[in-house]
Order: C-alpha cells, then sequence, then structure tokens
C-alpha cells in the first residue's frame, strides 16, 4: 500500500468523521479526498496540508449540497441524534459521548479548527496552512470554539439549547 | 476540556476497509477519463447540428405558394429568422399582399443601381424551396426592384408599388404576449439569485466570496460579451451565440477546476449560462 496513504488514513478519517459525524460518508468521502490527491497531484511537499484541504473542500460542498436540497420538501434531515455513534466512543461513557454530540453542535469553523488542534495535534502554524487562513485566525476560532462546547457541556439541557442556537452552524 | 478532545483523538480503523477503498481508488484511477472526448463530441455534435439545420438554399423549380418570408433591413446575408436583425413574416394577410406584388413581376434589363438595397428577404414556399432577392426602390420611389441573388436578374413590379412593398415587408404584428416575456425571465433570475446565495453562504451571511477565483475567468467573461455584441451587427445565428457561451463555459469550468475548485462556482457558471442563453432564445422567440 502507498505510504501517504498509509500515513494519513487515520488522519484524513477522524476529521471528515468528526465534521460530518456520518461513518458511511466519511468512508465515501475519504476515498474521494485520496482519489483526488493521487488524480491531481504530481509532487507535493506538504501532502498532509494538501489531503486536509480536499477533504475540507469535499466536506464543504457536502454541506452546500444539502443546503441546496433543504429546498426540496419532505427531504429527510438527519440530525446528530438520529446518526449511530461510533462504538469506541459510547464504550469510554457518558461523558465523552456528550463531548461527541456538543463537537457537532458547534459552527463547522470552530469545529473544524478544534478537530485539527486537539484531535489532530496540528500546530497552529498547521492549521492555519490547512485552513488557508491567518494564526490569529485559528487561534480565535480555537478560543471560541472551546467557550462554545463549554457552554453546552455545562449549561445541560436547557443551556445546551441556548448555546445550541448561539453557537450552531446552519448545515 | 482539551485532554478530553485528546480522547477522541483514538478512533479504531477499520483495516479491511482500509484495504477495499485502496483498491477502489486504484481501480478508479486507472480508469480511463471521458471528459476531453465528451467535450470534443459535444462541439462536434453543435457544429453537425448549426450544419444540419442551416436551412439549403434551393432554386423554385415551380413557384408554389408562398408560406413564409425571411426579412432584413438593408444588405444582410439572409438565413433563418434566428439571426440577430432577422424576422419572418407568416401572417396570412401580410403574405397574400406580398404575393399579390410578387406575381407581377416581370424581368427588366440589368441596371445599374447605386443606392444600397432598402431590404434583404428569402422566400420560402409551401415546397420548401426558396429564392432570395435585394428590394430597391426606384424610379422616385414609384416602383421596385427585386434582384434575385442567386440568378443575378433584375425584376420590375408594377408601378406604385413600392410603398406596399415597404408596408408589408415593415410593419409588424402587435403582439401583447410580449410582456410575458418577462416573467419566466424573472422567475429564472430569482432562482438563480437564490440557489447561489443558499450555495455560496455557510453559517456566515455577511462573508462576500469572489464571483471568479481567477481573473482570467472575468477576462473570458468580458471577451464573450465583446464578442457578441460586436457580432449582433453581422446578422449573428442563435447557433453561434450558443456556440461562444458553450466555449466561455468549458474555459471557466476548466479555470475554476484548476484554480478554486468550488462546487458553488461550477453550479453558478452553469446557472449564468443557461440564463444568458435562455435570454436570447426569449429575444428571437417573443420578441422578433
Amino acid at each position: 500500500m502507498d505510504r501517504i496513504y498509509n500515513e494519513h488514513y487515520a488522519l484524513i478519517f477522524k476529521y471528515i468523521l468528526y465534521l460530518t459525524a456520518d461513518k458511511e460518508l466519511t468512508h465515501d468521502l475519504l476515498q474521494e479526498t485520496f482519489y483526488r490527491f493521487y488524480k491531481n497531484t504530481r509532487q507535493v511537499q506538504q501532502e498532509k496540508a494538501l489531503l486536509v484541504k480536499i477533504a475540507r473542500n469535499l466536506v464543504y460542498d457536502y454541506f452546500r449540497k444539502k443546503r441546496l436540497l433543504s429546498f426540496i420538501p419532505y427531504q429527510k434531515d438527519t440530525r446528530i441524534d438520529d446518526k449511530p455513534l461510533p462504538e469506541e466512543i459510547v464504550e469510554r461513557g457518558e461523558e465523552i459521548v456528550a463531548l461527541y454530540k456538543a463537537l457537532q453542535q458547534i459552527k463547522l469553523s470552530y469545529r473544524e479548527t478544534i478537530v485539527l488542534r486537539y484531535i489532530e495535534e496540528f500546530s497552529v502554524k498547521e492549521v492555519a496552512t490547512a485552513l488557508n487562513c491567518s494564526e490569529i485566525q485559528v487561534k480565535n476560532n480555537t478560543a471560541r470554539g472551546l467557550k462554545a462546547l463549554r457552554a453546552l457541556l455545562e449549561g445541560g439541557e436547557s443551556g445546551g439549547k441556548t448555546a445550541t442556537r448561539t453557537f450552531q452552524h446552519s448545515d | 476540556m482539551e485532554k478530553r478532545l485528546q480522547e477522541l483523538s483514538n478512533i479504531q480503523i477499520d483495516e479491511q476497509q482500509k484495504q477495499q477503498s485502496y483498491a477502489q481508488i486504484n481501480r478508479r484511477l486507472q480508469r480511463q477519463s471521458w471528459k476531453i472526448p465528451m467535450i470534443i463530441i459535444s462541439f462536434c455534435a453543435i457544429f453537425m447540428l448549426l450544419v444540419v439545420t442551416t436551412p439549403e438554399l434551393q432554386q423554385a423549380q415551380n413557384e408554389t405558394q408562398i408560406s413564409k418570408i425571411v426579412v432584413a433591413q438593408g444588405e444582410a446575408n439572409v438565413v433563418s429568422a434566428w439571426q440577430f436583425g432577422v424576422r419572418q413574416i407568416v401572417d396570412e394577410q401580410q403574405l397574400l399582399d406580398f404575393a399579390a406584388i410578387y406575381e407581377r413581376l416581370h424581368k427588366v434589363e440589368d441596371l445599374e443601381l447605386l443606392q444600397m438595397p432598402s431590404f434583404t428577404i428569402k422566400i420560402i414556399f409551401s415546397d420548401k424551396t426558396s429564392k432570395r432577392y435585394k428590394i430597391y426602390p426606384y424610379d422616385g420611389r414609384e416602383s421596385s426592384i427585386f434582384y434575385e441573388i442567386d440568378t443575378s436578374t433584375y425584376f420590375q413590379t408594377a408601378e406604385s408599388t413600392f410603398g406596399d412593398v415597404y408596408d408589408t415587408l415593415d410593419s409588424r404584428i402587435e403582439n401583447n404576449l410580449v410582456l410575458l416575456w418577462f416573467v419566466p425571465l424573472g422567475c429564472f433570475m430569482y432562482i438563480q439569485l437564490r440557489i447561489n446565495r443558499k450555495m455560496r453562504v455557510i453559517g456566515e451571511k455577511d462573508r462576500k466570496l469572489p464571483r471568479h477565483s481567477t481573473y482570467w475567468q472575468s477576462v473570458s467573461a468580458i471577451i464573450t460579451g465583446i464578442l457578441v455584441f460586436s457580432l449582433i451587427g453581422n446578422n449573428l445565428h442563435f447557433g453561434w451565440i450558443v456556440l461562444i457561451l458553450l466555449l466561455n463555459l468549458v474555459i471557466c469550468l476548466f479555470l475554476e477546476s484548476r484554480y478554486g475548485k468550488n462546487q458553488w462556482r461550477y453550479v453558478a457558471f452553469v446557472m449564468d449560462s443557461v440564463y444568458v442563453l435562455f435570454f436570447f432564445f426569449l429575444y428571437f422567440y417573443i420578441i422578433y
């Protein structure tokens, strides 16, 4: 198996999974990410950043399509509560499940920064390169994302609802 | 919080799924791309369509009933009503009026006409044959000279007929349906704007994204606009507008695939092209 595929499979898988919270979709987008990478890339130095960029574009395209299709009546709206949770998340207890669910409710730009910073353990500079934004923006999004997560987790049911309204990304 | 987030990092990877995906990616990479052959085939098909749908000029053997007149002011290459500055006359009364004048044409010696023709027409008969003429005012506008383009023959009408010819070829039927033109166009524009807005804005409502991802797309759009509007004066055929817009669309999509790769922008380019085509289609179909 190819070195790049082997090295970065887990990274891209987690990145897409935490943005979409859908395992089936994650496999599809992951396959498309590597396909586009191999098809269009001849020589690359920052393969990790490029793979994240491709995956990010695909995730954004998916959400855009979803928004576009929301025109159509009777479109099935699958919310986070209806989606099956990954087994390893469920096994780690309620606290992690709550964190996983809260992560899905914050704004997409905060969510992807948090995922890259704390789950994928990227440096601020690496996140800025991958997301094509400034380091200050990464720091701001990280702080706001953490604040939104805290509000959702500490607020419980009632506080959670308010925080969701405040921070939820309309995807 | 940060430590708990790091716990989410341990996600089990399904090795079997990983292998399957890799095999599938390899299979897809080995497949031949169909996009370039498809674009070439599309262009060829449009060219063929243009050639096939352009009516052939046939000489009428027997003069039968006039079924249609295609007319342009001044000197023009009149082929079909789907050209700028060219319109067709299909109204029965107008055709009868014209036929009455046409039947009384008589052949005259070659003339030296210094002025420009008032009209260029193509008469299409019921047996699908056609004849092309240039029409000149003659003898102090008392009568008309019909110059048959394909046989280089001059004909003269009976006296005091130029005014009748002019009235028949220049008059238009009042069509109140013209106003309805704005309804589909408006609806289309509304849908286009709404889809664009829906697709472009994600979360951040005030975020303004550039319409083009590279300035070459703007250059292509400007050149297309200049090309279309500079050719309009030369009785440009609708088919050429389709071709020019399609070429611009292909260029913009190609540039997008190299620079922006934004799905919404692909859709926006297609929508814009369809909108402009729709506009020109309605122009020919309803207005003219």
